[in-house]
């Protein structure tokens, strides 16, 4: 069949090189088009469920709100993870779907559970999915502020809540708009206790009155004469004023109005977060998109949007778009790795034209690499594929190997062209073409067969790293099939009409390069030929002696990406107040700003509604983007962490956004080692988790450890005396409810101001809840005889402790202790965390210890990749078994395997001394390349012997080798020097996960090609007889059985 | 002792909320295993309220079921030598109710590197705990209040 399919190419030459222009220019078009993102989609379906708790601490929130929530959920088809935390005043349930569920079904099973729990949970709070949100969802922050001070912070916050947001909320692709800072308008009843006190009305009678004072109803309809009118009582307070003239009780025969009892003001909500822009405060808006919307796209949309809302802006306010925007990350991450892509074919068209020296030969060969990636745009389009760092990366890795196929089919057509020339009588030049590029055709194929199908067992990697590398194998195979098809279509067509007039098919002489290569060859095969076992022994000394390396090397998940923008989280003690925590905020912008490669900066402390973090005020995360140029960003990151603790007792994380959401995606922690203590008292959790930190503290290699900061943090409680209540009857429970609404406030009605709502809130003025005897004195009831019974007459007040924040998974309450590992190889430093951890702590009943973190990822696909490594190892035998009928032959190519794991092992040494899942993976990768040229090799011997001739000897064997020494050469230097553009940008935007990769390619060729030169020889004259005649004998019997039409 | 309560806790600016002035200068340390930390004095000054001079400082952690553990740490928070001290401590559990103080005893043993003992159930919140260590001739008093 690969014959006709040449046959036919060359046949109807113009009509393939026709077809090639047209797929090519349609190629064009597509790539074009194609959607641009950073990373292929790594979103595991993960839906949030925030429920707002009004104020409740930790613990009622855990047991009232988050457990029930959890109940439901688990158990929901498809769910593999429950997680939550539950803070002051909020739950955050995080439910974990596995991959490949669809996010929308999983919404909708979400959302029916959530129907079965709605009513078990306290009044007033309402569980609500957080949007479909992507991994990269963060994809911009919109700064709002007022430099000369002249539009107030209320006014910045209308502005955002009513005008940006909904704005920006209508491009579509944007799923989200969090707002945090500045003021968020409020009608505010401030109840002094004092005059409550002494009007004789209590917090029960308050509270019903007040959410009477605002409402409009309807009255129906009717019908006067011909019209009909709707009724519409109209009740609702429209300023300050008509709320204090209305009237919430009586005392000694008169109306008590609200004026009486408390203070309305326009005034502040009560916030739980702050925000700032360069160290000024300010309202921040974070922008997340919808799974599969282009960023760059929505960017621009978002820009637009921004110019034309600058022009309604009140004068003072200013509208900052120019902060972090992810969608430069994506550009300069593409446009890096385009740029190595380019680089690569630039490189790959210098080899060519060193080796063949005629531009004829070049030119079809580097034919290959344009028409190929363009085929390969064609078939991501089919695929639903876009353009990514992964799938360029997989390009990238391929382009050296796009012209591999030309490159044996236009050196053989070359070479029959010229020896033809030279023949006494020579045949037509299309018989040629068609003969010599028939007579490459099964070892392109083999070879590029076993290139694929090493690959496909890769496609079985699940989590992250199997969606990450998925569609850069996808993009290597469709790249190199094309090429195979190009090899076996196009080139012979381009090879029939370029080279049979080509002046240099009458010299007989090879380039100078090629001449000089092939005497060194002829020396080093005469010494080497008659020696295989030595030469094998000298080998399996060098394989020992990389293997030996590889305890001395780390272990990474996967390589640390450069984003270009930094996410500083910092951690203040917990129990510190907002306006302490901002005012370090402050502090500490400011310092980070003193730092001279520092662009921008935007703070958010503690938490925004709807913000799908738990985060107490004590937690602060600062975006900062950094100015282009100036010092390495180690030494950058170095400084701001230096200013950063100067400024304040803090502790810091350093990380980035991506990073940092893709840490959570692995196991909800971002750290290589985490350890995590379950079981079901706080107390006894934050003791082990003690425990289980100072252990870790003793263990050489263990670095940035830290204990999760769930610790105790002051509460003024107010204790109820259940027999003091009952005594003068009151109902504990509705105690707690009115103390809740005296000392926490409550919305009691709304008020409409141009289409706006604003809250009426109601609380005790500050005064009146100042400190604990403030709050003993006020009223909670009038008894019956007229006596006032206060707080201090029914409970006792007292300032303890509790807990700040409760985590839970997997239904159990958790504390975690994270860590990374530094110059030792993880798994060792797991093994005695391990023996350490079981001999020292001892868990109370009930208590339990798991271990995750990067490194479970890391081992769990570092297993994985040893049985797919095995499983394609498998796979190259069973082909090159099913193609030479021999196992010796096979083993004997197989061979390339361990000698390009010595190349690959040395460079990962030279370089980065870290094994990752790239690095695997390359690996794997590299068995498939490597492969290649022992097939050359040997289906050359073969060749020279059924088809030429020659007896199998030494003479015939350097010959075979002489003759393929420049196909291997240039095959193994165009796959290797193409990458050196990924070597020489470690750690570039868009190539951290590629330049491993590289490594690995790179120094597995070096080396299998220069053993190779020597050693398949060598051990094709000592064992390669027997199965070389049996195969020859073999397939002449055949090729007389189809002859003579006895098969089939 | 309400009223004491109320007129204690109006000498105190916030956060210090407390009914209890404690003994010895009020400490500002997270504990090290997660519990609540208070200043350990001479028992003999503990009449001297927060001017009682700080020698060490003291952690307690507390089960449900009333398992309470007691870490001894010195200014620095470092932990310190168990050995210096004799093997058992005498702890007391300090509850009020109607003006009334009422106390259970019961006793604190060095285990795994703190002193661990059952305390008695407290019927009302919040509730205080005492503890007095023996280090050679000298008692010293590490007051927890308003534990619940």
């Amino acid at each position: 069949m690969l014959d006709a399919i040449i046959r036919f190419s060359l046949n109807r030459r113009f009509a393939v090189l026709a077809l090639a222009a047209v797929l090519s220019a349609y190629g064009a078009w597509v790539a074009s088009r194609l959607p641009v993102d950073v990373f292929p989609d790594l979103n595991r379906p993960t839906v949030a469920i925030l429920t707002e708790a009004h104020g409740l601490a930790p613990e009622e929130v855990e047991t009232l709100v988050t457990y029930p929530i959890e109940a439901a959920l688990n158990g929901t088809p498809g769910v593999v993870r429950v997680r939550s935390s539950s803070g002051i005043g909020i739950s955050i349930v995080h439910v974990e779907f596995d991959w490949g569920t669809e996010i929308f079904r999983n919404r909708q099973l979400v959302s029916e559970r959530l129907q079965l729990v709605k009513d078990s949970l306290p009044a007033g709070m309402v569980p609500i999915m957080g949007p479909v949100s992507s991994i990269m969802g963060e994809i911009q922050f919109v700064g709002l502020t007022s430099p000369d001070g002249a539009v107030s912070p209320m006014e910045l916050r209308t502005l955002a809540d009513w005008v940006v947001r909904p704005r920006l909320m209508t491009i579509p692709g944007i799923s989200q708009v969090v707002v945090m800072g500045g003021q968020v308008k409020q009608y505010q009843i401030l109840v002094s206790g004092d005059r409550l006190q002494r009007k004789g009305i209590s917090l029960e009678d308050l509270k019903r009155s007040l959410s009477e004072i605002s409402e409009n109803t309807t009255g129906g309809f009717i019908d006067v004469g011909d019209k009909e009118f709707l009724i519409r009582p109209l009740a609702r307070a429209e300023s300050a004023e008509e709320i204090e003239e209305s009237p919430v009780g009586m005392h000694l025969g008169r109306p008590v109005l609200v004026k009486d009892v408390a203070e309305v003001r326009v005034g502040a909500k009560l916030k739980r977060g702050e925000a700032s822009v360069n160290g000024k405060h300010a309202v921040v808006m974070t922008i997340q998109k919808q799974p599969g919307a282009g960023t760059i796209e929505l960017t621009r949309r978002i820009d637009a949007m921004i110019l034309e809302l600058r022009k309604g802006l009140p004068p003072g306010a200013k509208l900052e778009g120019d902060l972090f925007k992810q969608s430069r990350f994506i550009e300069s991450a593409v446009s890096n790795v385009e740029e190595a892509l380019r680089d690569g074919a630039i490189m790959v068209a210098v080899i060519l034209f060193l080796f063949l020296v005629n531009l004829r030969t070049t030119a079809i060969t580097l034919v290959a690499i344009p028409l190929s990636l363009l085929i390969s745009a064609i078939i991501f389009k089919l695929m639903g594929l876009g353009i990514n760092t992964m799938t360029l990366g997989g390009l990238a890795v391929a382009i050296g190997e796009l012209v591999d196929d030309a490159i044996v089919d236009v050196e053989n057509v070359f070479r029959r062209l010229r020896e033809n020339k030279a023949a006494g009588e020579p045949k037509s030049s299309l018989r040629v073409v068609y003969e010599a590029s028939s007579e490459v055709r099964n070892s392109i194929v083999f070879s590029t067969i076993i290139v694929v199908l090493v690959f496909l067992p890769l496609f079985a990697l699940g989590g992250i790293e199997g969606r990450l590398f998925a569609p850069l194998g996808v993009a290597y195979i469709v790249s190199l099939l094309a090429s195979l098809v190009v090899s076996l279509t196009v080139t012979p067509a381009l090879c029939s009409y370029l080279l049979p007039n080509a002046k240099s098919i009458a010299r007989h002489e090879d380039g100078a390069v090629v001449r000089k290569l092939k005497s060194w060859d002829r020396r080093l095969l005469a010494a080497t030929i008659r020696r295989p076992n030595a030469l094998l022994g000298g080998c399996a000394a060098l394989l020992l002696a990389s293997l030996a390396l590889l305890p001395f090397m780390g272990r990474n998940f996967l390589p640390a990406f450069n984003e270009g923008t930094a996410t500083i989280g910092i951690a203040a003690a917990p129990g510190i107040s907002l306006a302490a925590s901002d005012s370090l905020g402050l502090r500490i912008e400011a310092a980070m700003l003193s730092v001279p490669e520092v662009k921008s900066t935007i703070r958010r402390t503690g938490r925004a509604e709807l913000d799908e973090h738990a985060e107490g005020v004590h937690w602060s995360e600062i975006d900062v983007d950094f100015k282009e140029g100036g010092r390495p960003r180690d030494q950058v990151l170095q400084d701001i962490r230096a200013s950063v603790e100067k400024a304040g007792d803090v502790s810091v994380n350093i990380g980035q956004p991506i990073s940092h959401r893709l840490d959570h995606l692995l196991s909800g922690v971002r750290a290589q080692i985490a350890i995590k203590v379950s079981g079901p008292e706080l107390s006894e959790l934050r003791r082990l988790g003690a425990e289980v930190e100072a252990v870790l503290r003793e263990v050489p290699g263990v670095v940035d450890l830290s204990l999760e900061p769930l610790v105790l943090i002051p509460q003024l409680k107010i204790a109820v005396d259940r027999e003091a209540a009952a005594s003068l009857a009151m109902r504990p429970g509705a105690l707690a409810a009115d103390l809740e609404m005296a000392l926490n406030g409550e919305a009691v009605g709304t008020v409409l101001e141009r289409q706006r709502i604003y809250d009426i809130f109601m609380r005790l003025d500050d005064k009146s809840r100042a400190d604990p005897e403030a709050i003993e004195a006020t009223v909670v009831k009038t008894l019956p005889n007229g006596r006032l019974a206060t707080v201090g007459d029914l409970a006792e007040v007292y300032a303890g402790t509790g807990p700040n924040m409760i985590n839970r998974e997997s239904m159990q309450r958790r504390i975690v202790v994270s860590a990374n590992s530094h110059g030792r190889d993880l798994g060792g430093l797991i093994e005695e965390i391990q023996e350490k951890v079981a001999a020292k702590v001892r868990l109370p009943e009930g208590y339990f210890i798991s271990y995750g973190g990067q490194f479970e990822s890391q081992q769990k696909a570092s297993r994985l990749l040893l049985l797919l490594g095995l499983a394609s190892l498998a796979g190259i035998f069973v082909v090159l078994y099913a193609h030479f009928k021999s196992s010796i032959l096979a083993l004997q190519i197989m061979l390339n395997v361990p000698l390009a794991l010595i190349g690959s092992l040395w460079a990962i040494w030279l370089t980065e001394r870290t094994l990752s899942v790239a690095t695997l993976i390359a690996f794997i990768t590299l068995c498939g390349i490597a492969s290649r040229n022992g097939i050359m090799m040997i289906s050359h011997y073969i060749h020279l012997m059924k088809e030429e001739g020659e007896e199998f000897g030494e003479k015939m064997i350097v010959r075979g080798s002489l003759e393929r020494l420049v196909p291997v050469l240039m095959t193994a230097l165009t796959a290797a020097l193409a990458l050196v553009p990924l070597l020489l940008s470690k750690g570039d935007p868009g190539k951290e996960i590629l330049y491993p990769v590289a490594v690995v390619i790179v120094g597995g060729l070096f080396s299998s090609t220069l053993l190779d030169i020597f050693v398949t020889p060598a051990v094709f004259l000592r064992y390669g007889r027997g199965p070389a005649e049996a195969l020859i004998a073999l397939e002449k019997e055949e090729a007389e059985k189809a002859a003579k039409g006895d098969m089939l | 002792m309400r009223y004491l309560g109320v007129l204690l806790a109006a000498s105190l600016s916030l956060p210090a909320f407390a009914h209890d002035e404690g003994h010895g200068p009020k400490t500002t340390d997270a504990g090290r295993m997660g519990g609540v930390m208070t200043a350990v004095v001479l028992a003999k000054e503990a009449k001297l309220g927060p001017k009682a001079a700080l020698i060490y400082k003291a952690e307690l952690t507390r089960t449900e079921d009333g398992v309470v553990r007691v870490y001894l740490y010195d200014k620095d928070m470092k932990p310190l030598d168990p050995a210096r001290f004799a093997k058992t401590a005498k702890a007391v559990l300090e509850t009020h109710k109607k003006k009334k103080t009422s106390k259970t005893p019961f006793t604190l043993a060095l285990e795994d590197g703190a002193f661990k003992g059952k305390a008695p159930k407290a019927g009302t919140k919040p509730f205080n705990i005492d503890a007095v260590f023996k280090e050679g001739d000298r008692e010293l008093l590490a007051a927890f209040d308003n534990l619940d």
